[in-house]
């Protein structure tokens, strides 16, 4: 087994951390231009297990938040958190104010924010970190001071009036580009080797904001076994909805492949699905929207490809609410 | 080339990512298991100086255009004045563990973009432990207000090897079994404090020509960490090593195993002078091989060092 890309890869003399995944030692070259022009996948029909009546939160998953929530404000507000698995990041932010208010010397307003989103960013991590060579890495604070950044990702040093001005904070990339990172929103980060999410959330007349950082090293993977509990929060408005992304690879060469997939979504939501080349993941092989319902849903695909079907890089962006893929199974057909 | 250990593995049950050197084909794992129980004699270092301002390094602090590049550097004590005076404390938004946190990620910035260069990955954060909270990838402080900190004398790091003990404004170098870091505590008030961490990901191997510098935060001088890779075979090792120094002081060289970074194989100090670039040339022999090495430099004084270049010569006659 081979991996995509090299632990460090140098881009236009810059020396950059790639988002790396395994390539199966079977594919190569022309062989995986030709699976990757020839790949067809066939979404089926999505099929509602339980609707969120009967499972209100993705309590399947290996740990709730609390387990991120310092003990001193965790003692003060435990009882008053309702959903362990799917809190809301206004609601903790309120409660983590209440338990430790702003005091004009030491504690201001935005900690409390920038807490609750890596409260949730920690969560997040811990569950996608389970499945073999998973590795994310998030970190969230004030891009003005201290300063945010990640593996080589920096929110520019701007106050946050002028980047709620402006309308967008700048986020620079190892490789020196810069993104803009709308208000109240989140930024999609795919480049040929990178693959982040960022948000922001600028208040007119404030320095301190929160900037939140996701950064996908080395992918989840299915080439040994299921790929499990990964979680998409809604941080704000509607675009605020982190992605996630995942390796779609196999032990041995198949000519087709069944996906059985199992989704817990918190309302009735269209959900987009990329498939990306591994060796460059802005190259799409195939989108599509799937209408998940509500609860817990299956969801059945099937992908053929000749000589063989190819490695693939799923993205997944929910448009309107949380969203968790409980499982992601692939199988020999 | 192989990695000498594995990118990722479950440690006490927490995903560990691994600091990583490349190792030479030559250097087996056959060979490497022969080294066991033994240790490198290092013979006294023969040392000449050549005077130069030690402010000459320098990086783009990428995320921090409103720094004028003269003032950037790898001493947060050079720049914290300035940070105060552009940004004061106004009891509504700033505060005064930020300015600090700011000074600290600033220095890092400008170390770790040095350390690309020569092939390491170095990654670190400052800010406040306790709320928004601190972690750099599988490190973290625990969740405690300066308050419970300054009273018990020591704050918590939590890595996949356990909890190690920081005392209070001080530094600690973790050197475990696959994983190399740094934590420091540089200011504490009631509930907030000041944290920084620093993990190496990737050590450069040699040969070396760059500037491979450690950062001072508020007094407290990180470690540097670099491989030694002979290129090839050889029951002697020269070292030509061309290292500056901002003061006087005596740095710790360690050689460490790079199958277990605990494992002390060996050491040497080297007294290093103000401003001046010391050009160093000493001998590592062993009758079963000199094996690749991590080395660690340690500045026992707080000063900073920058490593420009780090070679060495494979001989087979140990003499």
């Amino acid at each position: 087994m081979v991996r995509n890309f090299e632990f460090v890869e140098r881009v236009d003399g810059v020396y950059i951390l790639p988002t790396r995944c395994t390539i199966p030692h079977y594919i190569r070259g022309r062989t995986f231009d030709r699976a990757i022009e020839s790949v067809e996948i066939g979404l089926g029909e999505l099929q509602q297990i339980n609707a969120i009546e009967e499972i209100p939160e993705p309590n399947f998953l290996r740990t709730d938040v609390t387990a991120f929530i310092p003990k001193r404000i965790l003692d003060k507000i435990e009882k008053e958190i309702r959903e362990r698995f799917n809190i809301a990041r206004d609601e903790l932010r309120d409660l983590i104010a209440t338990a430790e208010p702003s005091d004009k010397k030491e504690i201001a307003d935005w900690m409390h924010d920038a807490a609750a989103v890596n409260i949730i960013g920690d969560f997040i991590a811990y569950n996608y970190n389970q499945s073999n060579m998973s590795f994310m890495l998030h970190t969230s604070g004030d891009p003005f001071v201290p300063g945010v950044s990640l593996a080589g990702f920096s929110f520019r040093s701007d106050p946050g009036y002028k980047v709620f001005d402006r309308g967008y904070a700048e986020l620079i990339l190892p490789d020196r580009t810069i993104v803009n990172v709308p208000t109240n929103a989140g930024c999609r980060v795919i480049k040929d080797k990178l693959l982040a999410w960022a948000y922001q959330n600028a208040q007119p007349g404030k320095k301190q904001y929160t900037g939140s950082i996701f950064y996908w090293r080395s992918l989840a993977e299915t080439i040994k076994g299921p790929v499990k509990n990964l979680v998409s929060r809604k941080y704000g408005t509607k675009n605020g909805i982190n992605p996630q992304f995942f390796a779609q690879n196999f032990t041995r060469p198949a000519k087709m492949l069944r996906v059985i997939a199992t989704f817990w979504s918190e309302v009735d939501q269209r959900v987009k699905l990329t498939f990306r080349d591994p060796r460059d993941y802005t190259r799409v092989v195939f989108e599509d929207f799937i209408d998940v319902p509500n609860g817990l849903t299956k969801l059945t695909a099937n992908f053929g490809a000749t000589p063989t079907t190819p490695p693939l890089v799923v993205d997944v962006q929910p448009q309107v609410s949380d969203f968790v893929i409980r499982s992601y199974e692939v199988k020999e057909v | 080339m192989s990695w000498n250990f594995p990118e990722y593995e479950q440690i006490h049950g927490i995903k560990a990512a691994n600091t990583l050197i490349q190792l030479p084909l030559w250097s087996t794992a056959e060979f490497l298991a022969e080294l066991k129980g033994k240790t490198i004699s290092v013979t006294k270092a023969k040392i000449s100086y050549r005077s130069k301002d030690f402010s000459d390094i320098l990086a783009d602090m990428v995320a921090v255009d409103w720094i004028d590049r003269k003032f950037q550097n790898i001493d947060t004590d050079k720049i914290i004045d300035m940070i105060r005076s552009k940004i004061p404390v106004d009891e509504s938004e700033i505060m005064e563990w930020m300015q600090e946190a700011f000074a600290a990620n600033c220095v890092i910035s400008v170390m770790s973009e040095n350390y690309k260069p020569v092939g390491g990955v170095v990654i670190g954060k400052s800010s406040d432990p306790y709320i928004p909270g601190l972690h750099v990838q599988d490190i973290s402080f625990l969740k405690e207000i300066g308050k419970t900190i300054s009273e018990r004398g020591y704050a918590q790091v939590k890595s996949p090897y356990g909890i190690d003990r920081l005392n209070v404004l001080s530094k600690l170098t973790l050197v475990k079994s696959r994983m190399l870091a740094w934590a420091a505590n540089t200011y504490v008030a009631f509930k907030q404090w000041t944290g920084v961490l620093l993990k190496w990901l990737k050590i450069p191997s040699s040969p070396i020509r760059g500037h491979v510098s450690n950062v001072v935060v508020k007094g407290l001088a990180s470690p540097q960490f670099i491989a030694h890779i002979p290129p090839r075979f050889g029951l002697k090792n020269t070292v030509y090593m061309d290292i500056a120094s901002d003061r006087n002081q005596i740095v710790n060289m360690t050689f460490r195993d790079p199958r277990d970074y605990t494992v002390k194989l060996g050491s040497i100090k080297l007294p290093l002078r103000e401003n001046a670039v010391a050009k160093v040339k000493f001998k590592l022999r062993s009758f079963a091989g000199v094996p690749p090495l991590l080395v660690q430099y340690e500045c026992p004084e707080n000063g900073l060092i920058d490593v420009q270049r780090y070679e060495v010569k494979a001989s087979l006659i140990p003499v």
